[in-house]
C-alpha cells in the first residue's frame, strides 16, 4: 500500500506527514490563474455553440455537461502543475547530526529464523547490516550520519565495533536500554534511535514509561525487526498462574496456558514437578485453528516450604526453541491452622460429623458453637489464641480474628442487624469465606430474604410466609456435577479427575430444605441435583464473589449419610475429603491481617525488588502510622533491614525497595508497629534466578516493535531497507537541520489524471458525434 | 411385622416427617427375660417417651421424634440414627451378624447409651459381648472431668439410681453385687468417644417414673441431666 503510495505521489507518505505544502512558483502566478480562468470560459462557451449539430437523444443530452468539466479540471491541473507544487522538509546537515544505533545483545538474537543472513541467525542478520560493508545499513546511515553503537541486555552501553556482540545476555530489556542509549547520547545533536530487536522484552516494567520519557525528549525511535512473526514449530509455557500460598495438603490448582505453533492438534504431557519428583501428568490436546489453550492442572501440596514447582512439557520433533518448554512458580505451603468459626443454630448430625470430618486436619482449627436450648449455647474447640464469647460475636475484633465462617442452620431473627452487617463485612471487607449451610432455618427457610444475611447466598432467596410451617424436605437429590464443577477443586473427591467426576453421580442420594433453583448473576454453580419434587434442577452447590471474599452455599442437610451408610466402606474417605477440601478452599486466599509481598515470585540477579506490605488492626482497618520494617534473609543467611514507607496511593499499604545480587530463595519477615505496640508480623518468599524471559514469546514480537515506533514518533523499518531509513532520519525534527524544497508537480498521479481527464473528454464526445 | 415391632404403638408414624434426632433403643438378641419379649425392651416404650418429654423440653432447639424408636442392629435403616440406647445387657447375646452391623454402626460414627444392667455378673455378660464386638479398644473409666459430664449440664458426681422399686420405697440403690455406680466408655483411635456404659446405675427407671410422686426427684432429675449430655455430646462430638 505504502509502494503504491509512493508511486503514485512520489514520495512516502511519512514524508507528507512529516513536510509543509506550498507553492515555489514566481509572481506571474496570478497572471497564469487569470489566464486559466478565461481558457476555461472560452471552453464552456465553444462547447455551448457545439450543441446544436449535436445528438439530441434523452440519453446524450444527459451527457452534454461532462466534456466542458474534464476540460476545465485538466487545465485546472496543469494550472497546479504550472505554480509548481512543493513540499518543505527539515532535513539534517551532513555529518552534523547523530544517530544512535541500538543492538540487541541477548540470547534470543541466536535464533535460527532469519533468512535474510547467511547463517540465517538474528545474529547473522544484525552484523551483516552493521558490518559496515558498502551498501550495508551501516555504511548507508554513516553516508550521512555520525553513527554510534550500543550494545543493550538489562541496559544499553556504547561499543566501538560490532565485533563486541556477543549475543549472550540472559535478558533484553528494552525500555530502559532505550532510555540509557538516550542519556549516553544526551548533548549531542541526535536524530533519533534504531533498534535492532526481536521486540523479546523481559522488563519487569510496563514499556509506557519509557517511551513517555523518549517521547518527551523528542527521540524518534525506528525499529528494525529482526527473525520471523511466528516460529515455525515451537511449543511454549507462555504463562502459569499459581497461587502464592497454600495450606499443607491442599489441592494446588494452576493455570497454565501452551502456546504453540505448528503443532495444531497433538496432544502433549504437561508435566508438574515437585522437587525432581513429578506430581502430576495432564495430557492437553492443541487446538487445531488456534494456537494458545490453557490447561488446569491440580496436584496436592504435601511437603510444607516454599517449593518451585515446574510446568515442563518434553521437546517435540522438529521443534526450534526447547527453552521455553518450562516455567517454574514459587508456592509457599504454609502449616498453619487457619481459624474457622462454625455457628449452628440446632444441635443436629450435619455439623457433627462435618466437625468430625475435619477434626485431624491439623491445618483447620473448626472453632464451633451451637445454639442447644434458647439463649444456651454450646461452644467447643475454643482454645488460648481464641477470644471467648457466648453466642454470636458482637465485636468486629471478635469474629475477624477467623479466616472463614460457616452458619448452619439458625434463621435470620436471631441476628441484630449489626450482627448479619458484621456478617456480610467479614466477607466484604475482611475478606473472609462464609459458608451457607442448608437446613431447616436456613436460607430462604430461614427468613433471610430481605435481610443483610440475603446478600451472602448465591441462589436467589424468596419470602417465606411465617404461616407455613415446617419447610417440605426435597429427597432422593442426586448429584451431578455442572461443567464448572467438573475442573474445580473442591469436588476433587479423588486423586483423579476423571474418577471423581465419575462418583459423584454414585453416593447415596442426599435431601434438603431449600428450594434453590436459581442462582444469583455473577454466582457459580459446581454441583446440581434433580428431584421429582421441584421442575427445575436444585442447586446444591455454588459460590460467588463478595467484595474482598466470597460466599459458598451447600444447600442439602445431610451429608453426613456418606460417613454413616451402610452402603459406604468403613474406610471411604469421601466425606472427610468433601469437607476439608471445602473448609480449605472457603478459606484459600483469605488476606491476613499483616502481609507482605514482593511484586512477583520470581526475580533476576540485580532485579530491584520492590515490597508491599499491608498493615491493618484487629477489625482489619487500614493502619497507616505504623513503623514497618522488613527484614530479608538472603540465600547467603545475610539479613538485611529495609524499612517500608506508607505508600501515600491506599490505605495501610507500605512500599520499599531492594536490590537482589545473590541468586537462591529469599525470605521476607515484616514487622509492623503502631505507638511501640507490635501490631503483627507477616513472612513471604520469593526466589533469583535466571528467567530466560525473552525466550518466551521468542518470535519476532511486532506488536512491541511498532508500538515503540509509533509512540516516539519513529517508524518500523524493514531489515535492508537502509534507504528509508536514512531519509527518515534525515526528515527530523532534531539535530543540525536545513530546509529543503521537493519537488511536487511531477508527481505521476498528476499526470495521470491529466490523462483520464482528457481521454474522458474524448470519450464522450465521441459519444456524443461531436468529435 | 417384625418381632421388635409387635409392642409398637406410636401416634405419629416416625418417618411420616423427617427429624433430625431419634431416640433409639437397639433390639438386641439375647436371653429370654421374665417372659418378655427381651431383654432389650425392659422400661421400653414409656422411658423412652417420657425422656423424650423431657428432653424436648430442656433441649428445645432439637429438632426429636416425640416417641419411642426401636431397631434392630440388623436393619439397614439403624445407620440413618447415629445414636443408640440399650439396657440390661447382662442379657444380650449378639449375633453374629447384629455383631458385625454394630461394628460397623460405632465405627461410622454411631454412638452407644448402655444402662441399667447390675453386678458382676452382668458385667461379666457385657465385657464378653464387647471384647467379641470391639476387640482392640479397651473400656475405661470416664474422668468426672470428661466433657460428657459438663456439656450442658455440669455432673459433679456419679450417682447410683436405683430401680423404680427400690426407688419408691426407699430401699437400697444397689442390686446384686453393684454397689458402685460407673459410668465407662470405649474411644476409637482418634479419641471419638462411641460407647457410653452406664453400669450399676438405672437411668431407665428414673425417666420412666420421673411423673411418680414416690419416687425421688433427685434421681430423676440426675437422670435427665445424664441423658441430656449424652445426647448434647453425641450431636456435637
Amino acid at each position: 500500500m505504502v509502494g503504491l503510495f509512493e508511486f503514485l505521489f512520489k514520495y512516502r507518505p511519512a514524508l507528507f506527514e512529516e513536510g509543509r505544502f506550498t507553492f515555489v512558483s514566481p509572481g506571474w502566478m496570478q497572471v497564469a490563474a487569470l489566464l486559466a480562468g478565461a481558457l476555461l470560459v472560452v471552453a464552456a462557451f465553444s462547447y455551448r455553440r457545439t450543441g446544436g449539430a449535436a445528438d439530441r437523444t434523452a440519453g446524450a443530452e444527459r451527457l452534454r455537461w461532462l466534456p466542458p468539466v474534464f476540460r476545465s479540471l485538466a487545465i485546472a491541473v496543469i494550472v497546479f502543475c504550472l505554480l509548481q507544487p512543493a513540499l518543505v522538509l527539515s532535513t539534517v546537515v551532513p555529518q552534523e547530526t547523530f544517530v544512535g544505533v541500538v543492538v540487541d545483545d541477548s540470547r534470543s538474537m541466536a535464533m535460527p529464523d532469519e533468512a535474510s543472513a547467511a547463517d540465517g541467525t538474528r545474529a547473522g542478520a544484525v552484523l551483516e547490516a552493521l558490518s559496515g560493508e558498502p551498501g550495508s545499513m551501516l555504511d548507508r546511515l554513516a553516508e550521512r550520519f555520525q553513527v554510534r553503537l550500543l550494545a543493550f541486555g538489562r541496559s544499553a552501553e556504547r561499543i566501538e565495533s560490532t565485533e563486541q556482540l556477543r549475543f549472550a545476555r540472559a535478558d533484553s530489556r528494552i525500555g530502559e536500554a532505550l532510555v540509557a542509549a538516550r542519556d549516553e547520547l544526551a548533548g549531542l545533536p541526535l536524530s533519533g534511535l534504531v533498534l535492532f530487536s526481536d521486540g523479546a522484552d523481559s522488563a519487569p516494567a510496563e514499556l509506557g514509561d519509557a517511551l513517555l520519557t523518549l517521547k518527551a525528549a523528542g527521540t524518534p525511535v525506528y525499529t528494525v525487526g529482526l527473525g520471523l512473526p511466528r516460529l515455525r514449530k515451537d511449543i511454549e509455557v507462555s504463562r502459569v498462574v499459581a497461587p502464592r500460598r497454600v495450606l499443607e495438603g491442599s489441592t494446588v490448582e494452576v493455570e497454565v496456558t501452551l502456546s504453540q505453533t505448528g503443532f495444531g492438534g497433538r496432544t502433549v504431557d504437561l508435566e508438574v514437578e515437585d522437587d525432581g519428583r513429578i506430581v502430576n501428568v495432564e495430557q492437553v490436546t492443541f487446538p487445531r485453528g488456534g494456537s494458545a489453550v490453557t490447561a488446569r492442572v491440580m496436584f496436592a501440596a504435601n511437603d510444607e516450604g516454599a517449593r518451585e514447582f515446574r510446568f515442563q512439557v518434553a521437546g517435540q520433533p522438529g521443534e526450534e526453541l526447547l527453552l521455553n518448554n518450562e516455567r517454574t512458580a514459587l508456592v509457599e505451603v504454609l502449616k498453619r491452622r487457619e481459624k474457622i468459626f462454625f455457628f449452628e443454630g440446632e444441635p443436629r448430625d450435619e455439623s457433627k460429623f462435618l466437625r468430625r470430618a475435619v477434626s485431624q486436619d491439623e491445618n483447620l482449627h473448626v472453632v464451633s458453637m451451637t445454639r442447644q436450648a434458647a439463649n444456651k449455647f454450646y461452644g467447643m474447640n475454643f482454645d488460648e489464641d481464641t477470644r471467648r464469647f457466648e453466642g454470636f460475636p458482637t465485636r468486629r475484633e471478635e469474629l475477624f480474628e477467623y479466616s472463614g465462617v460457616i452458619l448452619g442452620s439458625m434463621e435470620a431473627s436471631f441476628f441484630t442487624h449489626d450482627q448479619m452487617r458484621m456478617l456480610v463485612d467479614f466477607a466484604a471487607q475482611r475478606g473472609g469465606g462464609v459458608l451457607l449451610l442448608g437446613g431447616r432455618r436456613a436460607f430462604s427457610e430461614g427468613g433471610f430474604a430481605g435481610t443483610p444475611l440475603a446478600e451472602l447466598s448465591p441462589v436467589v432467596l424468596y419470602d417465606r410466609p411465617s404461616e407455613q410451617g415446617r419447610p417440605e424436605l426435597l429427597t432422593d437429590l442426586r448429584l451431578e456435577l455442572t461443567p464448572q464443577g467438573r475442573a474445580h477443586p473442591a469436588t476433587l473427591l479423588r486423586d483423579e479427575r476423571e474418577e471423581a467426576n465419575e462418583l459423584w453421580p454414585t453416593l447415596p442420594p442426599l435431601s434438603a430444605y431449600q428450594r434453590a433453583t436459581e442462582l444469583k448473576a455473577g454466582a457459580t454453580a459446581l454441583l446440581q441435583a434433580e428431584s421429582p419434587m421441584v421442575s427445575d434442577p436444585m442447586i446444591v452447590l455454588a459460590h460467588h464473589r463478595i467484595g474482598r471474599g466470597r460466599a459458598i452455599a451447600f444447600t442439602p442437610h445431610d451429608s453426613w449419610h456418606w460417613q454413616m451408610s451402610a452402603d459406604i466402606p468403613l474406610e471411604d474417605q469421601t466425606h472427610e475429603r468433601l469437607w476439608r477440601q471445602m473448609l480449605r478452599w472457603l478459606v484459600s486466599y483469605v488476606p491476613d491481617r499483616i502481609e507482605i509481598e514482593a511484586d512477583h515470585d520470581r526475580f533476576e540477579p540485580g532485579s530491584i525488588v520492590t515490597l508491599r506490605a499491608t498493615v491493618r488492626d484487629e477489625a482489619f482497618q487500614e493502619v497507616n502510622r505504623a513503623q514497618v520494617v522488613a527484614a530479608i534473609e538472603q540465600p547467603s543467611g545475610e539479613e538485611v533491614e529495609v524499612p517500608l514507607d506508607w505508600s501515600v496511593e491506599r490505605d495501610g499499604e507500605f512500599v520499599g525497595t531492594f536490590t537482589a545480587g545473590e541468586s537462591g530463595l529469599y525470605r521476607v519477615e515484616v514487622d509492623a508497629r503502631a505507638e511501640g505496640q507490635l501490631l503483627g508480623v507477616a513472612t513471604s518468599r520469593f526466589a533469583v534466578d535466571e528467567l530466560n524471559e525473552e525466550l518466551f514469546g521468542a518470535a519476532r514480537r511486532d506488536s512491541v516493535l511498532k508500538r515503540i515506533a509509533s509512540e516516539t514518533g519513529g517508524r518500523q523499518v524493514e531489515l535492508g531497507r537502509a534507504d528509508r531509513l536514512v531519509e527518515d532520519l534525515s526528515v527530523s525534527r532534531e539535530g543540525t537541520l536545513v530546509r529543503e524544497a521537493r519537488d511536487l508537480w511531477d508527481m505521476p498521479i498528476l499526470f495521470l489524471v491529466l490523462v483520464a481527464l482528457l481521454g474522458g473528454e474524448w470519450a464522450v464526445r465521441r459519444r456524443l458525434g461531436m468529435a | 411385622m417384625r418381632t421388635y415391632e409387635r409392642y409398637l404403638y406410636r401416634p405419629v408414624d416416625p418417618y411420616e416427617v423427617q427429624r433430625e434426632f431419634y431416640f433409639t433403643r437397639l433390639a438386641y438378641s439375647g436371653h429370654m427375660y421374665r417372659g418378655f419379649a427381651g431383654s432389650w425392651s425392659i422400661d421400653y416404650p414409656k422411658a423412652d417417651r417420657q425422656f423424650m418429654i423431657g428432653l424436648k423440653r430442656l433441649l428445645d432447639q432439637l429438632d426429636a421424634y416425640d416417641y419411642d424408636h426401636a431397631l434392630p442392629a440388623t436393619d439397614p435403616d439403624l445407620f440413618r440414627f447415629p445414636f443408640l440406647y440399650s439396657v440390661e445387657v447382662g442379657y444380650m447375646a449378639l449375633s453374629p451378624a447384629e455383631r458385625e452391623a454394630l461394628r460397623r454402626y460405632l465405627l461410622a460414627g454411631g454412638f452407644w447409651v448402655i444402662d441399667d444392667f447390675w453386678g458382676s455378673w452382668e458385667w461379666a455378660n457385657l465385657e464378653r459381648e464387647l471384647s467379641l464386638l470391639l476387640p482392640e479398644y479397651p473400656i475405661v473409666e470416664l474422668p468426672l472431668d470428661h466433657p460428657i459430664f459438663h456439656c450442658f449440664y455440669d455432673v459433679e458426681e456419679i450417682l447410683q439410681v436405683p430401680n423404680v422399686g427400690q426407688g419408691r420405697y426407699g430401699g437400697p440403690t444397689w442390686e446384686q453385687d453393684g454397689f458402685t455406680p460407673h459410668v465407662r466408655g470405649i474411644f476409637d483411635e482418634q479419641g471419638r468417644l462411641m460407647v457410653v456404659i452406664n453400669w450399676n446405675t438405672d437411668l431407665g427407671d428414673a425417666w420412666e417414673w420421673a411423673e411418680d410422686e414416690w419416687y425421688p426427684v433427685r434421681f430423676s432429675h440426675y437422670a435427665y441431666q445424664m441423658g441430656v449430655n449424652f445426647v448434647v455430646y453425641a450431636m456435637s462430638h
